[in-house]
Order: structure tokens, then C-alpha cells, then sequence
């Protein structure tokens, strides 16, 4: 029989942080009139996620503070042109999601690579019997083998519970394009776990 | 790059919605789709279970930076803007930092009213359901954040809530941040909740309500 999704959507509405998106979009209208107690909060709520969302889609430690100070004080600058067509949420991970593309193609990496892809299977294959600890080591192994917008989908769905619509107005793709890029990261993640079969499509 | 084949029992369109489907983001129409499909389709009732693990590992918290440093490094980038925008020409006089058009402002300030009349009635049923742990039984809608600092007390936090008649209505969240409803989110309120021990921000969630 099939099982019911699990249940841990949050209410319509609702920031995984707790906030409203209403609450979110008065803090953005405080802060961009300049109540710096409301961006101090914007700030405090934001920084444990983009820290995280940094740091998968990165996988560069040492850009990810400066990325998310950058993203940070364009939303404290720039939150007069958040203009309510989007969550607030959508608005500051695009933010973020452009600032580490720009600072990964600087640095030469492929930050948008499909052809990621075509890259050998790291890692042992699921024949083989691993412990957790393996299995985690060898997710992070394929993980680091993804491009970085492919990392970004894995990371804004799973861990932000974020729709793929949600995340094609962040990445600025088509949606078809989300699916593709979670295809190809699933199927290199997939083929990790214990019971995994190969892929039939 | 591989293609996928063609489709025709919809085999691909229902897996490649399977990670919205174990997150619940799928909408309604969507939800039905797959798991009508599921019931019907052993190998991508398979594909589902595998999926559930892949979430399972990549859904777990990670340790966050420091943000207090993170904070004191932005108030020093604000505060340096700030010196700049006064010293350059035609900026005297204007909040330092963000300047919003009046137009925007009063179109923003009618949209906020229409989602505030939204919020009111979704608001109720959404602290009811979530991970509540209110202090009574009644519930109040959140007007309020907290934040302790990591080494406060249990101690401190309840001392804290109980000076400023404060209301537990949610959290804590993936900040640490705690939702409160005070019988007055105003100033005073406010100004006495962070003046309590190991208490790092307060804020309201309203405007105009600590101005």
C-alpha cells in the first residue's frame, strides 16, 4: 500500500524559521526604513540557513562568510526593492544564489555544469556494505562531484523544504530545468544507498 | 548528457516529482497524480523508499557560523556605509542606509494590509498545528521574537518570559528564535525583555509596534 507523504510540510505561509511570510514581509518593510532592529532579526534568522545553503552549494569554507555578509547587506540596502511578488525567502536565496555563482565562476569552477553528470561514480557501489558513517562519506564524495547549481536544488529541496517552482525563481530557470538538475544528483546519490537498484529509466 | 525515454506510463514524471513528494511540496492536484500512480507501481513505490533515505540524509542540521560575530562584523559594514552616504552630496538628513520611495511604501503598506487580513485567519490554526508549546491553554497569535544567548539558562528564559507577561507560542526555531505573545508588544516591553538575562535580541513582529 502506498505511504502518505511524510508530513513535515510547513503550513501555507510558513517561513521554516516560524515566521509568517506576512511577519517577514513587515520585517523587510522596516528595514527598509531603516529600523535597524528589524533587519538585526532579518539577519539572525537567515544566517544559520544561508550559512548552510553556503556552504553545500560552495563546498568553499572560506568563501562562505564573506558570501553571506555580501548577500545580507544587499538585503539591508537594497530592501526597498523587494517588491512582495515573491516570499522574502525567495528573494534573499536568490541573492545568495547569485553571489556564490559569481564567486565560483570567478574562481574558474564550473558553477552550472550538467556535464557533471558524465563524471565517474565515486565512492563504492551499492554491492558493497556500508556502515552509515560510509554511506555519509561517500554521499559528501558524490556531493562535491555535482556542479555547484546542482548541489544548490539538493540542498533548497531537501533540507529548506523548498518547492521546485520556489527554486527555479531562485536559480531564475525553468522548472523543467530544477527537475533536471534533482534527476541527475539523485540518480549519483541514489546509486550510494543500501537496496539501490540501477537506474531503469 | 543522458535523455530519458519516453514516458508513456508516466513512470519518469511521477519520480521526478518523488523529492517534493517525501517533502510535501507538491500541490494537491500534483499529490493526487503520484500517488495514484504509487499505488498502482512496485518499482516506483521502490524509487520512494529510496528517496525517503536520500532525504533523510541530506535534511540533517549542520553547526551554523557564529552569528554574533557574523552581526558585529555587519553592524561595522552598516556603520561604515552609513559615514560614507552622510559625506556624499545630497544625502544629509536621510536615514543612513536604506531609502525607500513614499510611493512604494504606501504600496507596500496596502499590500501588507490585505496579507495581514489573510495572516489573521490563517495564523490561529497554523500555531495550533505546528510544534507548539504554548503555557496555556488559550492561543494568542505571535507578536514578538525572542533570542537567547547559547549559554542562557532554562532559568533565565523562563525569568525572562514570566517579567515581561510574555506568552510561549512557538519555536525554538532553526535560529533559535522563540515566538512570543505579549499582552503589548510595544517599547517598555520590549526594552524590559532585553534588559533580562541572557536575553541576545527582542523584537516585535508588527510595525509601528517598536518604532
Amino acid at each position: 500500500m502506498t505511504r502518505l507523504p511524510d508530513r513535515n510540510e510547513k503550513p501555507a505561509g510558513t517561513a521554516p524559521h516560524g515566521l509568517s511570510d506576512s511577519d517577514e514581509a513587515r520585517l523587510i518593510a522596516r528595514t527598509a526604513g531603516g529600523e535597524l532592529r528589524a533587519f538585526e532579526l532579518l539577519y539572525r534568522l537567515y544566517h544559520p540557513r544561508l550559512t548552510r545553503f553556503l556552504q553545500r552549494m560552495t563546498r568553499r569554507p572560506a568563501l562562505v562568510d564573506e558570501l553571506l555578509d555580501d548577500t545580507l547587506l544587499v538585503v539591508w540596502r537594497r530592501a526597498d526593492s523587494f517588491n512582495g511578488r515573491s516570499k522574502v525567502s525567495t528573494w534573499i536565496f536568490a541573492i545568495a544564489y547569485r553571489k556564490a555563482l559569481k564567486a565560483l565562476q570567478q574562481l574558474d569552477e564550473p558553477a552550472d555544469d550538467e556535464g557533471a553528470d558524465e563524471r565517474p561514480e565515486p565512492g563504492p557501489g551499492p554491492e558493497q556494505r556500508i556502515d552509515q558513517w560510509q554511506l555519509r562519506a561517500a554521499l559528501q564524495r558524490a556531493l562535491d562531484q555535482l556542479s555547484a547549481a546542482q548541489r544548490a536544488v539538493v540542498d533548497l529541496a531537501y533540507y529548506h523544504g523548498m518547492g521546485y517552482r520556489e527554486i527555479a525563481e531562485i536559480a531564475d530557470c525553468p522548472v523543467d530545468t530544477v527537475k533536471t538538475r534533482m534527476f541527475y544528483a539523485r540518480r549519483r546519490l541514489k546509486a550510494l544507498l543500501p537496496g539501490a537498484k540501477e537506474d531503469w529509466l | 548528457m543522458t535523455v530519458v525515454h519516453l514516458d508513456p506510463e508516466g513512470h519518469a514524471k511521477v519520480q521526478a516529482l518523488l523529492p517534493w513528494f517525501v517533502t510535501g511540496r507538491l500541490d494537491a492536484t500534483e499529490r493526487a497524480e503520484v500517488e495514484a500512480h504509487l499505488a498502482g507501481c512496485p518499482r516506483c513505490r521502490a524509487e520512494l523508499a529510496l528517496e525517503r533515505q536520500l532525504h533523510a540524509t541530506q535534511s540533517v542540521p549542520e553547526p551554523g557560523g557564529d552569528v554574533d560575530r557574523g552581526w558585529a562584523s555587519m553592524r561595522r559594514r552598516i556603520d561604515a556605509g552609513a559615514l560614507a552616504a552622510r559625506r556624499s552630496v545630497g544625502t544629509a538628513g536621510r536615514p543612513a542606509g536604506p531609502g525607500p520611495s513614499a510611493g512604494w511604501r504606501w504600496a507596500l503598506a496596502a499590500q501588507f494590509a490585505m496579507i495581514v487580513l489573510l495572516a489573521a485567519a490563517l495564523l490561529l490554526p497554523r500555531l495550533d498545528g505546528e510544534r507548539y508549546r504554548g503555557l496555556g491553554a488559550a492561543v494568542a497569535p505571535a507578536n514578538a521574537v525572542v533570542m537567547f544567548s547559547p549559554d542562557a539558562t532554562e532559568a533565565q528564559m523562563r525569568a525572562a518570559l514570566r517579567e515581561s507577561d510574555a506568552r510561549l507560542v512557538g519555536g525554538p526555531t532553526v535560529a533559535h528564535a522563540y515566538l512570543l505573545a505579549l499582552p503589548v508588544a510595544d517599547d517598555a516591553t520590549l526594552a524590559r525583555l532585553r534588559e533580562q538575562p541572557g536575553v541576545t535580541l527582542a523584537e516585535a513582529l508588527r510595525a509601528g509596534a517598536a518604532p
